[in-house]
């Protein structure tokens, strides 16, 4: 019985937000739209707390597969449950519940409308699915299919608020976006002609067989995913479409897209890489280089770049192109250490962004001003709000008793195992552009004296608790990462194919 | 958990609950808030006193230890983080007084009062850190907690020089993380102090140079070795107790005791000297005792005059140091504890003459002893300790450094030191005479409430200055046992 719902469950996540996002239109005809809302977040918290049970029990008894409607692979759909899975799915529950949250205080004066309110809510929850669908999956097919509805519904949260600048950010991305996935699907097609199968453990097995027969031919393929994943999870140089599109998003948007959006491509492009191709095959491939060097360029020319921005919201955005450049080092570093610092970097990025974009988004609602220099007295104003801020900024430098010191940790002995000291230094370098470019806004919104006397915000109470659970969640995975770190590094060893330690 | 590791902790976190406390009651509760503040660190500073009367015959023990993955958090009691430990607290406790004073008029004292009792929790934990990781974060927390502080007043050029000691800082912990990193891989995730110097003898002396030089020059900067100071006469824009308090004892020292730890925990006597680069440190301490003592000569304002005097004389404590001979290291340690004793004096006197007369410059300070006798009498009758001359603490200290640096074959320190001496009585003496030879129109004020809360803390300390000339003996239980701690005798 408990195996069965077990195994159940891991669908059931995906089902159970699929059909909820299609039933939010029908429950926003409910006279309190709050309903809705709370619906919405209820299903979220249900969402993270399978996903904690989940990884619980994957911890306990090791990985399973699902097959689905009973079909056997490699003909029926198969769902992979490994620690990535568990992992990633509370990755995704801990930030979009209070996301949903936080968005549930004004969504409706935010987006214009009631019933373009019901549709952010569908949008939502379909990305949300579809995150948590890329997170189960177990074949390239399903990869493919999630890819697309996560990628059609963030461009569609983008232009929640139908204004000019957010319809031209969101073409520009749904451009780029469309060109990445045809990258990838041709990629898919690549590995499909060689192996003949779209369950990534099958096309292992094939290739680990017959990948010397065609090498080349392999390179392109990997190329292709790179390039596809790598548009889409805004890879220095392919990252052009961020700024604009996460910073003219509402705040809800910027969070959900930069903090976990982004991370379902690297998710699908780490189980391309190290299930589907394998480990031992990928780190004999110079790819692993190219994307450490990628990496190691997003680092800097990221956080330059968001020193560069005066607007608030674009110096974040800039800076998630920055921190995706952590995650993309550790996966080219294809070691233990690298691997555990990845899954860290989703976590505490994850949580970290999401918050300095929602408190961003309260302190430019409430002040009516977006630009950093313009700063001067809001934290008076918002003590609460700018405190959260600042926690996210510490944590987003990497302070130990932060998340972001946790999983930087883990980056820089992964570089070091491998005696690459340019990483090291890049490693601690990005530290310090972070702190260049968040610690002038605490500057500002503390101690810079205000033109005139600040008048005393009243954020919400709902939104303060959003902005406050994820600041529980920062420290406590700072503090005591134990537990976290233990998942992260069974998923690294999951990846990497080596003996599970005791 | 025994009583020391109680008391340890306790100490520790009943200042966070002093600056939780403070920030939590309204603004207009004065009184109040005056009382959490220096009934904390009076609290914190009894508990380190009491470890001290209680740990010191025992040497070290472990005393706290928490997982943090596979860093683990871990204070520890040993001489060295106790004689920091005693000197920061006690200190700190005279400084909350005279914060009261100072700060009677000022309209941000919650926050002022809060980051205070703050940093002070995070300095007792550098004391106390048992490992570099530890030690690395509380480090880290005190350049965060203590950057309010510096830009209080929140004017332009406050924020600047807050700017600058984030970066110089910043920078400064980033050489610490890489250096702690390289020393993980090389000991094999080894950072407990007691047992690097075991771990590291595998290593080639190309490595431990490098990891040896990372360490120096991130420590370097909060102990203000030239050309890493240009954070801290900048950082004299802030009130003066935090001055006082933090750039001529707390942050300061923390830097220094960062070296020490390096030298003598992490690497140890006998690694350092196999290590030959004695002959750089001891040119890198001598250049920057000169020069400061020269710089500050050419300072006009008080505060920045003392700024320099303190990069002079921090650099005496790392001479002391670096000459790795006991009788240097007892020196390094008894300038360490009387030069934070004398300093802080003269921070203080000069925060009062600023504070009742405006007069911030060593030229507009003629006639000032006419109307502050208490104070200017202080300020000169302790100038005198700095200069090194008896019956005062400081003569004490660099006479062992002295002794040290004869024992060690190297008679050139010498003639650095006495020069320093001198450069010293060129720019104190000066202040005292005209203050006190010198006319000015100032007419005598009524004495406030104020004053008073300034002047009691600057005479008691004052009179330590003269009670540790005529009685050095009564530093040498402490002492003894750092120098017991590092050399095998």
């Amino acid at each position: 019985m408990a195996l069965a719902f077990r195994d159940n469950l891991a669908v059931l996540v995906v089902v159970a937000l699929l059909s909820t996002a299609y039933i939010m239109p029908l429950l926003t005809k409910i006279r309190r739209f709050r309903v809705a809302e709370y619906f919405a977040v209820a299903m979220l918290g249900l969402a993270l707390s399978g996903g904690i049970y989940l990884a619980r029990e994957i911890l306990l008894h090791g990985t399973f597969t699902y097959a689905v409607g009973g079909w056997p692979a490699p003909w029926g759909i198969e769902l992979s449950l490994d620690a990535v899975s568990g992992f990633f799915l509370i990755t995704i529950g801990v930030v979009a519940t209070p996301i949903m949250l936080y968005a549930s205080v004004d969504l409706i004066k935010e987006v214009g409308s009631r019933s373009r309110a019901a549709w952010f809510l569908t949008l939502f929850l379909l990305l949300v699915a579809a995150l948590c669908g890329l997170a189960v999956t177990g074949d390239l097919f399903n990869i493919y299919v999630m890819v697309e509805v996560a990628t059609i519904a963030s461009c569609a949260i983008v232009a929640a608020r139908n204004d000019a600048t957010s319809v031209e950010a969101t073409f520009k991305y749904l451009m780029l976006a469309t060109i990445g996935s045809g990258f990838v699907l041709l990629g898919i097609g690549f590995l499909f002609v060689l192996t003949g199968n779209l369950n990534m453990n099958f096309i292992a097995q094939e290739l680990s067989m017959s990948w010397q027969k065609y090498p080349t031919a392999l390179w392109v393929c990997l190329s292709f995913f790179m390039v596809g994943f790598g548009v889409k999870s805004a890879l220095f140089p392919l990252h052009v479409w961020l700024p604009d599109a996460h910073s003219t998003a509402i705040a809800p948007s910027s969070a959900m897209l930069s903090s976990l959006a982004i991370k379902g491509y690297i998710i699908a492009l780490l189980k391309v890489f190290y299930v589907a191709v394998g480990a031992k095959i990928i780190t004999r491939l110079p790819i692993t280089d190219i994307l450490t060097l990628l990496g190691m360029v997003a680092i800097i020319a990221g956080a330059l770049f968001a020193l560069a921005q005066d607007e608030l919201k674009r110096r974040l955005a800039f800076s998630t192109i920055s921190q995706v450049g952590y995650i993309f080092l550790g996966i080219g570093l294809g070691n233990i250490h690298g691997l555990t610092g990845t899954f860290m970097h989703i976590l505490s990025h994850a949580t970290t962004k999401a918050l300095l974009f929602l408190a961003a988004g309260a302190m430019i609602k409430h002040t009516g001003k977006s630009r950093i220099s313009e700063m001067a007295g809001v934290g008076a104003a918002m003590p609460v709000t700018v405190g959260a801020f600042a926690v996210g900024s510490l944590s987003m430098i990497g302070i130990p008793l932060f998340s972001g010191f946790v999983s930087k940790w883990q980056l820089l002995l992964g570089s070091l195992a491998n005696g690459n000291y340019l990483a090291v230094l890049v490693l601690v370098g990005g530290s310090l552009l972070a702190a260049a470019y968040l610690l002038p806004v605490l500057r500002m919104a503390f101690f810079e004296r205000p033109l005139q006397k600040p008048v005393v915000a009243n954020v919400s109470y709902v939104q303060l608790a959003a902005l406050l659970f994820l600041v529980v969640v920062i420290i406590s995975v700072g503090v005591v990462p134990d537990g976290v770190l233990q998942l992260a590094s069974e998923a690294a060893t999951a990846l990497l194919g080596l003996e599970v330690l005791p | 958990m025994s009583v020391g590791v109680a008391l340890v902790l306790a100490s520790i976190v009943i200042t966070t609950i002093g600056a939780i406390w403070v920030a939590a009651i309204p603004g207009e509760a004065k009184t109040q808030r005056h009382c959490i503040v220096v009934g904390a660190a009076l609290v914190s500073a009894a508990m380190v006193w009491y470890l001290l009367y209680l740990g010191l015959g025992s040497g070290t023990y472990p005393a706290f230890r928490v997982g943090i993955a596979s860093l683990s958090l871990d204070l520890t009691l040993d001489p060295l983080g106790l004689t920091y430990g005693i000197l920061a607290s006690t200190l700190w406790v005279f400084a909350s007084i005279y914060s009261v004073g100072y700060m009677e008029h000022d309209t941000k004292q919650r926050q002022y009062f809060t980051f205070f009792l703050v940093s002070a929790g995070i300095t007792l934990g550098i004391a106390f850190s048992g490992n570099l990781f530890t030690f690395y974060l509380f480090y880290e927390l005190l350049t965060f907690a203590t950057y309010p502080l510096v830009v209080h007043s929140g004017t332009k050029d406050a924020l600047e020089a807050g700017r600058k000691y984030i970066r110089y800082s910043l920078v400064g912990a980033s050489f610490i993380l890489a250096a702690i990193v390289m020393l993980w891989t090389l000991t094999g995730g080894v950072l407990d102090f007691s047992s690097i110097p075991a771990a590291l003898a595998t290593a080639s002396s190309g490595q431990l140079r490098i990891l040896f030089f990372l360490f120096l020059i991130g420590f370097g900067v909060k102990a203000a070795i030239m050309p890493l100071h240009g954070w801290l006469p900048s950082a004299m824009v802030a009130p003066t107790p935090v001055s006082a308090l933090l750039h001529a004892v707390a942050v300061v020292n923390a830097g220094v005791f960062g070296v020490l730890r390096t030298v003598y925990s992490v690497f140890g006597v006998d690694l350092v000297k196999s290590l030959s680069v004695r002959p750089i440190l001891l040119v890198l301490c001598s250049v920057t005792i000169i020069l400061g003592s020269l710089i500050a000569l050419k300072q006009d304002v008080l505060k920045r005059r003392l700024a320099y005097s303190t990069i002079s004389q921090l650099a005496y404590i790392l001479l002391g140091a670096f000459i790795l001979h006991p009788l240097a290291l007892a020196g390094a340690m008894l300038h360490m504890i009387f030069h934070s004793t004398l300093k802080i004096v003269l921070f203080f006197a000069a925060g009062i003459v600023a504070e009742e007369t405006g007069y911030l410059k060593v030229s507009e300070l003629g006639g000032t002893g006419r109307i502050l006798p208490v104070t200017m009498g202080s300020f000169g009758i302790i100038s005198l300790g700095m200069i090194g001359m008896l019956p005062l603490s400081g003569f004490w200290s660099k006479y062992y450094l002295m002794r040290g640096s004869l024992a060690a074959d190297a008679w050139i320190l010498l003639v650095v030191l006495l020069l320093s001496g001198l450069l010293n009585a060129l720019y104190f003496i000066p202040i005292t005479v005209s203050a006190f030879t010198g006319t000015s129109d100032l007419k005598p004020r009524r004495k406030t409430k104020a004053l008073l809360f300034m002047l009691v803390p600057t005479v008691i300390i004052a009179a330590f200055g003269v009670i540790f000339g005529l009685y050095p003996g009564l530093t040498l239980p402490l002492v003894d046992a750092v120098v017991a701690q590092f050399f095998s005798l």
